[in-house]
């Protein structure tokens, strides 16, 4: 009997794994060699040639000397593949140095500064007004946040949709109900953006992120003017489920960062106001400005004005906003600073000074 | 003398306990009592815990302490205030346009800063922009200046500071030193900042008229700055100023439009606001126009409105909230209203908007006499002419606080510090500082429970909507779409379960083969095993694609796979009885079996059913865009007409039946049994379709109510996973509870001559009723803080509609969502944590209700 359950236990898993895995656990497929995704998918596939170039200009790092010692992220878990990218790295100059990443969310970032069990706050959004004064209660002066990777959040559809592109006006339209862009319709049919055809009749099936990501954040504010989604906005718990979620959905649209694009899934063209042309969601119109969903991923530190930083931490920002360090950075999806914007940064921080 | 009984064994017991057992008993009582008081103790705790989280939510307001110090106005008392962040400077705008700026901690004034350009006077100001620098003075001769003004900030080493102010670095001089421009703060952290106020103003610009500025507003707009202004000569008129390009050396100007005032409010304009992509211009007695000016230079008349409805009342003061979407208006009877465009369906209007009075902060008193809102959220200060300032919750309308007076004179203006830490009101002769503490002013307890009248909306409704980008937009913490969630969940979800599992708890209880039973109750235990992330993954990512592409079939299914079932069941007595015993033990397999059959019959019919139900098209169907009402009344009343119908056939065809068919033979009666059920189906076809037409007749319709727009995420899904994820803890526990009647109850009945059935339905089933129920009970408790399913398949979408074909939000998924990532200690993080109370709560009382149930029914089995 005790036996007879055993297999049957057995069996039961063994079957449940095979339907599991059966069941659309299928791995990104690389799209065009061009474009960004697919240069994530590859490199996450364990390929090589990253498609977005790296600024010659940006200094290559060179490990003066070999540093010992603990860094310690707390923060976003949307940076959390970066930070271990990075950590990987690092690592690899300075093989001594201990590196603990806690990827809680944006929001844990702030409190573990201020309690001291952090070096750095990995954050994807920017701070909020309390999270300065409880920083400023601490110490006196303001928390510093250095950008240290671009990341561009673009507009899904099927890949079946023959939707091209969106003015923000239209997608405030469709995923607020407030409308603060000023469009005099609610869309909610798919008839209103594409004209005729098997797609007229349809409603749009509305995808987005939870509140507390950064994504959702930036969405409401650069296309929702300030404004509320939706109510019938379904909020997936990560950025990839986006994805997944448009991509077994004919009828859908979501917003996701652009390294999580697989083949199922098509981006929209996007233009600032309507009539103008739309921007495809490709790395040369988020360096160009002109893409208008860009967004800078941050690192927020304790650096008390005028002051150093102290060694370790120091050397792993010079890493990241190294050629090295930025080489991850299009490792994990996201786009690279160029040589002044890291330079900027580093001048932020005094690391020029010496 | 009693002779000692001599046991009939011959052989004398020990009647004295072995001390190992005592220890043992001991022991495990010991134990037992210490883990079951330290697991209510730890319940307890929780409980306790997310009470002392939550609580603060529901503390009031609070003034720490109010210093008044002689003011050192030179030209009367200010009519506008500011206070930096860091609570060290303040600046107070004379009538005779010069700046003071003055410390906080003493009153007294560092520095003047005049306004006027040469001698041409300063007349008027913009109002306070949060968020914001931008700065416009309007002058005498009609040209108004733009640029900005602001606190700086500059953080020193010692050395620095040193040079500055040697006296400062050592802790015994006073943390704030005045220099000649500002003042030198040495901070607790020994950090020394440097405070100034800085004022830049770019050339005069021309107007378009060469009467003084009288009111003045700016606001920074798309590329540039948009300046409203209000001459003395009448005439009010709106500029863009496009912001300077690098290396354009042209001379900035203004592109300037008048505003047609029309008759109520020309020649009067007082008042002048830019806010929500119009301007506001109204007279002292309350008459206002407005005009969209989202078209540069091109401003259009949206409306005209009154804003005060009493004709003896005077309007006193018009400021725009953080955001610039809301007004608060003030007038001399004391009332102070909150104004936001809304968009109403059907108004013909320029910009569709119309301007509403949509909160009621203050219903009357001394005449409000300054009003000032805050940097981040949305706290007004209401200062009156007894010299109480008031602050308010725009919206919850909740009064926070009120600073009684030092004096009983006017107050002039009123300042709320940026961080909200600190009130600043100005009398004629004074200034008084209170050091605040708001708590947690956006969650009232009305507020989360009942609807919300929020900036942007139509009209007052609930909604979750906790955080956006940035700390200006209104949180919304309605707490009802979370909890309608969470009993939408537990509803759809039991709705699939519960029958489910009982009906096949009774099934192998009472008539499936010990054998079989074996085999099929370790299997379904088997399914509880399932981690419920594996479920929601299955549900989301291939259960609700699936649904989508196949909606109708399943829809069908839900009424053929009974069908055939039964179906199945009639044909199995046709067989001769011979055959029917000898086969008994094939019989569940042949259920098995119409499986298929069922699910075969709904995809043939599916097509059929959707074009004469459902126009053609399920999909545009539910959207409401074709078909009538009846076919989706025609699914819903099924299950009811099949009820109905069974019970007629019960009490009025069965007997009936049976009188005829006496002296009828085996084979003859099952022929007629199966007649009488192809009749009873097509009867609830009938009487289905005929309660449809009523429905519709009536003008009801299903969709909106139970039914509407399909989304993939949705309730059906989610209550089936769920369903699934329940029903083997209810398959377990009442199978237990069925298989525990006593046998001799069942064999008393069959030996009475009652059929299995009657003996399971009328003998078995009361007497398991309190395990039945419990079973049930634990079902609900699992669906109630189900949380992985919810979050990955449900869409976490909070609407309100019982919409079988749309998702929702529970509490747990929402806690499981946000709980994370907000801020400690914020209004959001302790509203969080009360929602976890609710859910708390709610399982109590659920729990609490099933075990009073639980014990009645097993007082009544007790009987038996």
């Amino acid at each position: 009997m005790a036996v007879d359950t055993r297999v049957r236990l057995l069996l039961g898993s063994l079957l449940l794994l095979v339907s599991t895995a059966s069941c659309g656990v299928s791995p990104p497929i690389p799209l065009a060699a061009t474009d960004l995704g697919a240069s994530a998918a590859e490199s996450r596939a364990g390929q090589s040639a990253p498609a977005v170039q790296i600024d010659a200009a940006l200094p290559t790092y060179q490990a003066t000397t070999e540093l010992t010692g603990r860094l310690t992220f707390v923060g976003s878990d949307s940076m959390n593949n970066l930070l271990a990218l990075w950590a990987e790295g690092f690592k690899r100059f300075h093989p001594r140095v201990e590196i603990e990443v806690e990827a809680k969310g944006s929001s844990t970032a702030i409190p573990a500064l201020v309690a001291g069990a952090a070096t750095f706050g990995p954050m994807s959004r920017d701070l909020k007004p309390k999270e300065i004064d409880e920083f400023e209660a601490r110490f006196g002066y303001k928390p510093m946040q250095l950008a240290t990777a671009i990341d561009m959040v673009a507009v899904y559809v099927h890949r079946d949709n023959p939707l091209r592109e969106l003015s923000l006006g239209e997608l405030d339209a469709m995923f607020s109900k407030t409308r603060k862009l000023g469009e005099p319709q609610d869309i909610s049919q798919w008839g209103q953006v594409i004209g005729g055809g098997p797609w007229r009749a349809r409603s749009i099936s509305l995808y987005g992120r939870n509140a507390s990501s950064g994504t959702y954040g930036f969405f409401k504010d650069k296309v929702l003017g300030g404004g509320d989604f939706k109510d019938s906005v379904k909020a997936q718990p990560g950025s990839s489920s986006v994805v997944q979620g448009v991509g077994s959905d004919p009828t859908a649209i979501g917003y996701s960062g652009i390294g999580y694009r697989t083949a199922d899934v098509r981006t929209v063209a996007l233009s600032a106001n309507a009539g103008d042309p739309a921007i495809p969601a490709e790395p040369k119109f988020a360096y160009s400005g002109e893409y208008p969903l860009w967004r800078y991923l941050w690192l927020t530190v304790n650096h008390a004005p005028g002051s150093q930083l102290p060694p370790l931490s120091a050397e792993f920002v010079r890493y990241v906003l190294s050629r090295e360090g930025q080489a991850e950075v299009v490792r994990d999806g996201y786009l690279p600073l160029g040589a002044q914007a890291a330079a900027q940064v580093q001048s932020l921080v005094r690391l020029d000074a010496n | 003398m009693p002779l000692k009984p001599t046991p009939p064994t011959g052989q004398t017991r020990a009647r004295n306990t072995r001390p190992c057992v005592k220890l043992a008993d001991s022991l495990a009582r010991s134990i037992i009592t210490v883990g079951g008081i330290s697991t209510i103790a730890a319940v307890l705790g929780v409980c306790v815990y997310l009470v002392w989280v939550a609580a603060p939510l529901v503390r009031s307001a609070r003034i720490d302490n109010t210093q008044s110090a002689q003011a050192t106005w030179q030209t009367g008392a200010p009519q506008r205030l500011d206070v930096d962040e860091h609570r060290v400077l303040g600046i107070a705008f004379g009538a005779l346009g010069e700046l003071g700026v003055f410390r906080l901690d003493d009153g007294h004034l560092v520095q003047q800063i005049s306004l006027a350009l040469d001698d041409v006077a300063a007349t008027a100001w913009s109002l306070k922009t949060p968020g914001s620098d931008a700065f416009a003075v309007g002058y005498v001769n009609g040209t108004v200046r733009v640029g900005t003004l602001a606190f700086e900030t500059t953080t020193l080493s010692q050395n620095e500071a040193a040079k500055l102010e040697p006296a400062v670095v050592s802790d015994e001089s006073p943390a704030r030193v005045s220099l000649p421009d500002g003042v030198l703060v040495r901070s607790p952290q020994r950090i020394f900042r440097r405070h100034r106020v800085r004022l830049e103003l770019g050339s005069p610009l021309a107007t378009g008229t060469t009467s003084a500025i009288r009111r003045l507003d700016c606001y920074p707009a798309q590329g540039g700055i948009t300046l409203a202004t209000v001459a003395d000569d009448g005439r009010a008129g709106v500029h863009w100023l496009k912001s300077a390009t690098p290396g354009g050396d042209a001379k900035p100007e203004l592109l300037t439009a008048d505003l047609p005032l029309g008759t109520d409010v020309a020649g009067r304009p007082e008042h002048i606001v830019l806010f929500a992509s119009s301007v506001l211009v109204a007279s002292s007695d309350g008459q206002a126009v407005r005009f969209d000016i989202r078209r540069a230079g091109r401003p259009k008349l949206a409306e005209q409105v009154r804003l005060i409805d009493d004709p003896a009342a005077r309007l006193t003061q018009v400021i725009p909230l953080a955001g610039r979407g809301t007004l608060v208006v003030g007038d001399s009877l004391g009332r102070a209203r909150g104004w936001f465009l809304v968009r109403p369906d059907g108004l013909d209007n320029v910009d569709q908007f119309a301007l509403r009075a949509t909160h009621e902060l203050s219903h009357g008193g001394a005449a409000v006499t300054a009003l000032a809102a805050s940097d981040r959220t949305r706290i007004v200060a209401v200062g009156r002419a007894d010299g109480y300032v008031e602050l308010y919750h725009a919206t919850t309308d909740k009064l926070l606080v009120t600073i009684p007076p030092g004096e009983a004179a006017a107050v002039r203006a009123v300042a709320i510090a940026p961080k909200e830490d600190a009130l600043l009101a100005a009398t004629d002769g004074s200034l008084a500082t209170s050091t605040l503490d708001l708590g947690y002013p956006e969650a009232t307890l009305a507020s989360l429970f009942f609807p919300v009248w929020y900036q942007d909306y139509n009209g007052p409704e609930h909604v979750w909507q906790s955080s956006g980008g940035s700390e200006a937009n209104e949180p919304k913490l309605g707490l009802m779409p979370l909890v309608f969630g969470t009993l939408k969940a537990t509803f759809y979800s039991l709705l699939f379960g519960v029958p489910v599992a009982l009906l096949a708890a009774v099934y192998s209880s009472e008539f499936l083969s010990r054998q079989t039973r074996n085999r099929i109750k370790p299997t379904i235990e088997l399914m509880a095993s399932l981690p419920s992330v594996v479920l929601g993954y299955l549900a989301a990512f291939v259960l609700a694609p699936v649904a989508a592409r196949w909606l109708p079939e399943i829809l069908t299914s839900f009424f053929a796979l009974p069908f055939t079932c039964l179906l199945g069941a009639y044909f199995w007595q046709l067989l001769p009885q011979r055959v029917s015993v000898r086969w008994q033990h094939l019989r569940f397999w042949l259920v098995v079996a119409t499986l298929p059959l069922g699910l075969g019959l709904a995809w043939a019919a599916a097509p059929a059913l959707e074009r004469w139900l459902f126009a053609g098209d399920l999909m545009r169907w539910l959207d409401g865009g074709t078909g009538g009402a009846a076919g989706g009344w025609m699914l819903l009343t099924i299950p009811l007409a099949a009820l109905a119908v069974a019970l007629v056939m019960r009490r009025n065809v069965r007997p009936w039946l049976r009188r005829l068919t006496a002296d009828w033979d085996y084979s003859a009666c099952a022929m007629l049994e199966l007649v009488r059920f192809l009749l009873g189906a097509a009867a609830v076809v009938t009487l289905a379709w005929l309660a449809a037409g009523a429905l519709e007749m009536a003008g009801l319709d299903a969709r909106g109510l139970y039914v509407g727009s399909f989304v993939q995420r949705n309730a059906m899904v989610v209550g089936f996973v769920m369903g699934f994820a329940i029903v083997p803890l209810i398959y377990t526990l009442a199978e237990d509870a069925l298989s525990s009647v006593p046998d001799h109850l069942r064999s008393a009945s069959l030996g009475a001559g009652a059929t299995p059935w009657q003996t399971t339905t009328r003998i078995v089933i009361p007497s398991a009723m309190s395990g039945l129920f419990s079973a049930v009970m634990v079902g609900l408790g699992r669906a109630v803080g189900e949380t992985m399913i919810v979050l990955m398949a449900a869409g976490n979408t909070p609407l309100m509609s019982w919409n079988a074909f749309e998702g929702f939000r529970t509490l747990s998924a929402n806690l499981a969502e946000e709980l994370p990532e907000a801020h400690q200690g914020s209004t959001h993080f302790r509203v969080l944590f009360l929602t976890a109370l609710v859910l708390f709560a709610l399982t109590f009382l659920i729990n609490t209700l099933a075990e009073a149930v639980r014990q009645r029914f097993r007082r009544r089995t007790l009987q038996l």
